[in-house]
């Protein structure tokens, strides 16, 4: 499957740009060190386009930001083609009660995300460079057998666990790009659908009857279970039970003193994901 | 994730380059980044002079107000500590009021007293990172003004809360391109943080109209990009300083634009 392809192939450009193995010293300093790997890394997408227009080897930079355009466009189809599915499906959408106004929302967001970034690659890369739209059979609501399909037996609860699963999984997925997109003209935008991400993720979580943020690494979807654990490497990637921020732990000392718990640091920030765990857990959902 | 790169990657925090190196770079990725897509915020013109009527840029970014952020990535960081302080104050007042047991369902209870914690976890994590750079802009409580809330009324503190975390939201979003390539460690905590104030807005919206499309309504999420607000400091520092008084009224025209 040439989606999957596409997101397998992903993953060698990342720059991992989590700071919990550095000291606090690191972040004071910081701002006066960087490096040439980086800043290579970053450059414009302009320049990089004028480049390849002249027929050279497109620089690092280029493929970098084209990879993770098509890293989100892929995810973006997965959920837009499940929220369509639910919006369409005979008898579905009566299962959602007064919930429904929340799904559409949610479905015109995805529908305008895949709108988005296939015409950022186009406008920044040349229309050939976007991936093609799996057609809906192509995804396995089971997750390879692992729930029933929500669609075909109509359980709203599957289709809220999984909506969960895919909307926290988005957030972390994003996040785990910005480094990547640093310098370009998209990293605002991507910024902006992730927190789009992270608003449907809490509603959806609200509606489960859940906390609206992710607490310790814990989750009652056993399919999801891996979705808030380390991704790769876990220093730069870790779980969502991490309380290490920037090599300040966050739920010690003075943090404790002031009544946040080790469950309270956990849920105050979220955890970035690399691409290639992000495929693994999403690659179930495929036939 | 070839070997090398990982390598090289793991150590870019540590990597040094003169300061001015950095600008030079900082600078032409500024000159360069002329494609802009749907939803992408332009950058500002170098040399836009300001309209006759309104204020202009340093007007709105608190030009000769007393707490002067610095410059460059710690002046962000410095930006978000100020932001975080604010909520942080928000939130502490909100439960620390005689009429939060009574306007507030025990579920609405447990909302805003969880994102109380997270908004301290996020004032302390900053106070903490930015070491003596903190100290010239912790806000002290009486610098504070909420006077503009009436913290007995659940749709006033909801409706403030609501602005709070949407003005958070966007000012996270509009300041990650501020960061120098150096500061790509900033971003990724900017980033963790983001996520965070987007839930708790989605949440509180929640509160006020369950189950609707308002988490994340048309007002903040543009219906047909599907992008949520993101704002440069010009367009956030002016509403943080309506909730301060004149001594502890922001300036912010030393950050990157």
């Amino acid at each position: 499957m040439k989606i999957l392809n596409i997101l397998e192939n992903l993953g060698k450009e990342e720059i991992n740009f989590s700071a919990t193995t550095s000291r606090r010293e690191t972040i004071y300093n910081a701002v006066t060190k960087s490096g040439k790997v980086i800043l290579a890394a970053a450059l414009p997408a302009g320049v990089l386009m004028s480049s390849k227009a002249n027929g050279q080897t497109v620089a690092r930079g280029a493929d970098a930001v084209l990879g993770v355009l098509q890293f989100a466009l892929g995810l973006e189809y997965l959920e837009a083609t499940f929220y369509d599915t639910a919006m369409t499906t005979t008898g579905f959408t009566a299962l959602m009660g007064t919930d429904q106004a929340v799904f559409s929302q949610i479905r015109k967001h995805e529908d305008a995300h895949v709108t988005l970034l296939a015409g950022a690659i186009t406008s920044l890369y040349g229309a050939s460079n976007v991936p093609p739209r799996p057609v809906a059979s192509a995804y396995d609501w089971t997750g390879h057998g692992a729930v029933p399909d929500p669609f075909l037996t109509l359980n709203y609860g599957v289709f809220l666990a999984l909506s969960q699963a895919f909307e926290d999984t988005g957030v972390r997925a994003y996040k785990g790009q910005a480094g990547t997109l640093q310098g370009s003209s998209v990293l605002t935008t991507a910024l902006q659908i992730h927190s789009v991400e992270a608003r449907h993720a809490c509603e959806v979580r609200r509606i489960r009857g859940q906390k609206g943020w992710i607490t310790q690494a814990t989750t009652d979807i056993s399919i999801a279970g891996p979705n808030y654990g380390a991704g790769n490497p876990s220093a730069n990637f870790p779980a969502e039970n991490n309380t290490i921020q920037g090599g300040i732990d966050v739920s010690a000392g003075t943090f404790a003193s002031l009544g946040i718990t080790s469950d309270a640091a956990t849920e105050s920030f979220d955890e970035p994901l690399d691409s290639t765990t992000v495929t693994t857990l999403v690659t179930p959902f495929y036939h | 994730m070839k070997e090398n790169e990982s390598g090289k990657e793991f150590g870019f925090v540590n990597q040094p380059i003169g300061r001015l190196g950095f600008l030079k770079y900082a600078g032409a990725a500024i000159a360069t980044t002329g494609l802009v897509i749907a939803g992408c915020k332009k950058k500002d013109a170098v040399v836009t002079p300001p309209p006759s009527s309104g204020p202009t840029d340093d007007q709105k970014l608190g030009s000769g107000n007393p707490v002067k952020l610095m410059s460059g990535d710690l002046g962000i960081l410095q930006y978000a500590y100020a932001l975080e302080q604010l909520e942080a104050a928000f939130y502490t007042t909100v439960v620390a009021n005689a009429s939060f047991g009574s306007i507030f369902s025990s579920a609405e209870q447990a909302v805003l007293a969880d994102i109380k914690l997270h908004e301290v976890c996020h004032r302390e994590f900053f106070y903490e990172a930015l070491g003596s750079n903190a100290t010239s802009v912790t806000l002290m409580a009486s610098q504070v003004d909420f006077s503009s809330i009436n913290f007995s009324s659940r749709l006033s503190v909801l409706g403030a809360a609501k602005a709070f975390e949407d003005l958070g939201v966007s000012a996270y979003n509009g300041a990650g391109r501020l960061f120098s390539t150096g500061g790509v460690a900033y971003l990724g905590l900017a980033g963790k943080i983001v996520s965070i104030e987007a839930r708790h807005a989605a949440a509180i919206r929640d509160l006020l109209n369950p189950h609707t499309a308002d988490f994340a309504g048309d007002d903040v999420v543009n219906g047909s990009t599907g992008l949520d607000l993101a704002n440069d400091p010009k367009n956030v520092i002016p509403t943080a300083n309506t909730y301060l008084v004149a001594s502890g009224k922001i300036d912010a025209t030393a950050l990157p634009r």
